[in-house]
């Protein structure tokens, strides 16, 4: 059973990248494209980890990291925030909605798999 | 209601020039930065000269006329005339130019001369006709344009128009009384009799309006080198307490400068100190004389008998003697009471309305006679500078028993009384013109921190704007590293046993080599929109063949429209059109639009483009058959690195700088860009280029 993680990103080609590192890794990936969509995704597969991007058009990666945090059945998942904008105002806005991780763009891939096993564990087996 | 304003004049006159005061205040204190063109400085001129004549018109109604004060008063009227005149003759101009030159003033100065010629008085009249009036009116009009303008400052400069229009023409037409044209019936007597108060002080109000109206006219910049230390307003009138303020003042000085009237002759009649050197012994030295006289008249024995007998023949005889001893004083009269109080014998012009029987029962010198005392009285008379003194004495018969009494009456212009009325309205005058400058200055002083505050709200907007073109373009670069980034970490991590596939290698190369150039897209746009920003995008115009042109763009996208099977189509009325464009920016418009054409609409589509002449525009359109752009997007596409948040949009990147681009090349060479679109069925991007006048319709093909 491998674990599976959602990436909400609406940038594909950075979407797709981190996928390919990802399953290259083992995990399961599902991407949402748009934060309603991710939030979605997010209820519905109930995934063990959740990497979000805090700018998205509409619904911002801020609301959408709210959301999950309310839901009662993902409100402990562990959530990866991604962005490229200032690091202190938004380490602020992360620490508040409730990110776990919060790294800006552009990361290391190695890093972010670090965290990841940090977060939920190796892909397979149990957390 | 006539003889109320009849003895106020000099405070009408007062009240006239401090809001012409007022008035050239608040025009001096309108800076320097003459946006509108018009110069308030000249209008400071005319209030600040015609305050000076209106206060001066003051002394002639308590001092009495001159000829030399006529001369000097019609001169210094004529000069305000003038430099209004000049305020609305150089603030009618356009592109710096005035549109009416200095040759009008020597026409206007014949026509006055001309109506010199009737006498002096018409003058007067002549000039407020053929200067006044038409500064008046014309100034109204200047500042009406002006208004219209400086969308900023309107309801002022509409407000001051008005007034100045309804000022010209009750200073203008509504003249003093003559013979001369339309004076005879159109004047201030007329209007006096119409309106029920006299002409001056409705032109005062108006004065005041027009002063106020300018008060709230925006100001133009203040002189930054009196900047003051502290950014808070330490108090702030607001209108209405100035106008309250103002009010109050004149009133109250009204009200002192009529109590100093009545005190002076209340004080007249209570000391009666000889004091040789003193103007009011010599009034003494008149009420001795006229005493002197009453006492004679009540003396003699046919007044006496006349009282008793009042036969005709007794009254005749009586009414001579009196005559023969009240000629002696000039503007005077004598009456004759019996014991009730009723006229007996009325002698002398000075009372033509007092007539035979009518009762002076009540008047205060009768009754001291009556208590056997001489009886004094002091009283306004019917014209401002006018006084009235009374002398009473009782006629006895020899018992002693009083019969009837004697009344002289003498109107003396008492000029000296009548200071302290001047000087009443002079400390008036101080304190309201202390006032107005204490305003204005506190005005000055918060329109330098209404400046500050909105040059300190600018500073702080660009700064935000700064900050976010940072903040979006670090975004907008980070990302496509980001992917470069990433993926070739994948690729040196290599595949073997890890899932990436060779087909998978390939489509991380392909991310590499996208987003590099997506990244050079974006840096070479952010040149450019920088360099259109700063207007200093380079400009090569040539004379073009925009036919060919166009032509030689549509067919480079032909095989990229080919792919996606879309027909991509011209469309033109000639084929060839010369024009004056830059021909690399004209491509780049097109190439921008065609490509976004195609981008955008799905397979199977149509993308056209169409070239049509109107007027003296070439108008140019990109149509597609794709799906549309949302409203929110047609708002703001043109904007700085705005993305849509349609996800059909998204998906294709982009900088979010393309239109911006396209729209700034476009207006570069004097055209226009819109969008007309419809969701899920297509879009047109149009624009027009200028047709210039040497452009000519074909080229020898």
């Amino acid at each position: 059973m491998h674990k599976l993680i959602l990436i909400i990103e609406d940038e594909v080609d950075i979407a797709k990248t981190i996928r390919y590192s990802l399953e290259g890794e083992g995990y399961d990936v599902v991407i949402a494209g748009r934060g309603e969509e991710g939030l979605e995704k997010a209820k519905q597969h109930k995934p063990d980890l959740v990497i979000l991007d805090l700018r998205l058009p509409r619904l911002q990666g801020e609301e959408v990291c709210k959301e999950i945090r309310k839901d009662e059945q993902i409100a402990k998942t562990p959530i990866i925030m991604l962005t490229s904008k200032d690091a202190e105002a938004d380490r602020i806005i992360g620490k508040v909605v409730g990110a776990n991780v919060y790294m800006t763009k552009p990361f290391d891939l190695d890093k972010l798999s670090a965290k990841i096993k940090e977060l939920v564990g190796p892909s397979e087996g149990l957390s | 209601m006539r003889n109320f304003f009849n003895i106020q004049y000099d405070y009408i006159y007062f009240f006239y020039g401090l809001a012409f005061f007022f008035l050239a205040i608040i025009c001096f204190g309108i800076r320097k930065d003459r946006r509108h063109g018009l110069p308030w400085f000249l209008l400071g001129m005319f209030g600040l000269i015609h305050g000076i004549n209106e206060w001066l018109e003051i002394f002639p109604v308590i001092f009495g006329s001159s000829d030399a004060f006529s001369i000097g008063h019609l001169i210094i009227l004529g000069l305000s005339y003038l430099f209004l005149f000049e305020f609305a003759r150089s603030g009618f101009s356009r592109g710096g130019k005035t549109i009416i030159g200095v040759w009008i003033y020597p026409i206007i100065l014949v026509l006055v001369l001309l109506g010199g010629r009737y006498g002096f008085s018409e003058f007067n009249i002549a000039s407020r006709y053929f200067i006044g009036f038409p500064a008046g009116i014309f100034a109204s009009l200047v500042i009406f344009r002006g208004a219209q303008l400086e969308p900023a400052g309107r309801k002022s400069l509409l407000t001051l128009s008005i007034a100045m229009a309804l000022y010209s023409i009750l200073a203008g037409l509504i003249v003093p009384k003559a013979d001369f044209i339309w004076a005879k019936w159109l004047n201030a007597d007329s209007f006096y009799q119409v309106v029920g108060m006299p002409v001056q002080l409705v032109r005062g109000v108006l004065a005041m309006i027009c002063a106020m109206a300018l008060w709230f006219f925006p100001p133009a910049l203040p002189n930054v080198k009196l900047l003051p230390k502290r950014y808070t307003i330490p108090f702030k009138p607001s209108k209405w307490m100035i106008l309250l303020t103002l009010t109050i003042l004149v009133g109250m000085g009204w009200a002192f400068t009529n109590y100093f009237d009545y005190y002076a002759g209340v004080q007249l009649i209570k000391n009666i100190q000889i004091n040789t050197n003193s103007p009011i012994n010599q009034l003494m030295t008149k009420l001795t004389r006229l005493e002197r006289i009453a006492i004679v008249i009540s003396k003699a024995s046919s007044v006496k008998t006349t009282l008793t007998t009042r036969t005709d023949e007794d009254l005749e005889k009586a009414a001579a003697i009196i005559e023969h001893y009240q000629r002696e004083l000039e503007n005077s009269g004598c009456l004759l009471l019996d014991n009730q109080g009723l006229v007996v014998i009325s002698v002398g012009d000075v009372f033509l309305e007092n007539k035979k029987n009518q009762s002076f029962a009540s008047a205060v010198y009768f009754k001291q006679a009556m208590s056997g005392k001489t009886g004094y009285h002091f009283a306004l008379g019917p014209t401002y500078n006018e006084r009235i003194y009374s002398v009473s004495f009782p006629v006895k018969d020899h018992d002693g028993k009083i019969l009837g009494v004697v009344v002289l009456k003498e109107k003396l212009s008492a000029a000296r009384i009548i200071k302290y009325r001047f000087v009443g309205i002079i400390i008036t005058m101080f304190v309201c013109l202390l006032t107005m400058v204490f305003f204005v200055v506190l005005k000055n002083r918060e329109n330098q921190i209404l400046f500050m505050k909105e040059v300190n709200e600018q500073l702080n907007s660009v700064d935000r704007m700064k900050n976010d073109f940072l903040a979006v373009v670090s975004h907008e670069l980070k990302t496509p590293l980001t992917s470069i980034n990433n993926a070739a970490t994948i690729l040196l991590r290599g595949w073997p046993d890890k899932r990436v596939t060779q087909e998978r290698e390939k489509e991380l190369l392909e991310i590499i080599l996208n987003n590099t150039h997506r990244q050079t897209r974006m840096v070479k746009d952010l040149l450019d929109v920088s360099k259109i920003e700063a207007g200093a995008m380079s400009m090569e115009i040539k004379l073009t063949d925009l036919i060919v042109l166009i032509r030689e763009t549509v067919n480079t996208f032909q095989p990229l429209a080919e792919k996606k099977d879309i027909k991509l189509l011209l469309s033109v009325e000639k084929e060839s059109l010369l024009i004056s464009i830059d021909p690399d920016h004209t491509h780049r418009i097109l190439a921008n639009l065609i490509h976004n054409a195609i981008k955008f609409t799905p397979d199977h589509g149509e993308v056209m483009v169409k070239v049509k002449e109107i007027r003296r525009n070439v108008k140019i359109s990109v149509s597609d058959t794709g799906i549309g752009i949302i409203e929110e997007d047609i708002k703001n596409i043109f904007n700085k690195f705005y993305r849509s948040s349609d996800a059909r949009v998204r998906q294709e990147g982009g900088s979010g700088l393309g239109l911006l681009i396209t729209k700034g090349l476009v207006e570069a060479q004097g055209g226009k860009i819109w969008i007309e679109s419809k969701l899920n069925k297509g879009s047109s991007f149009n624009f027009t280029l200028p047709l210039g006048p040497e452009d000519k319709g074909d080229s020898h093909a």
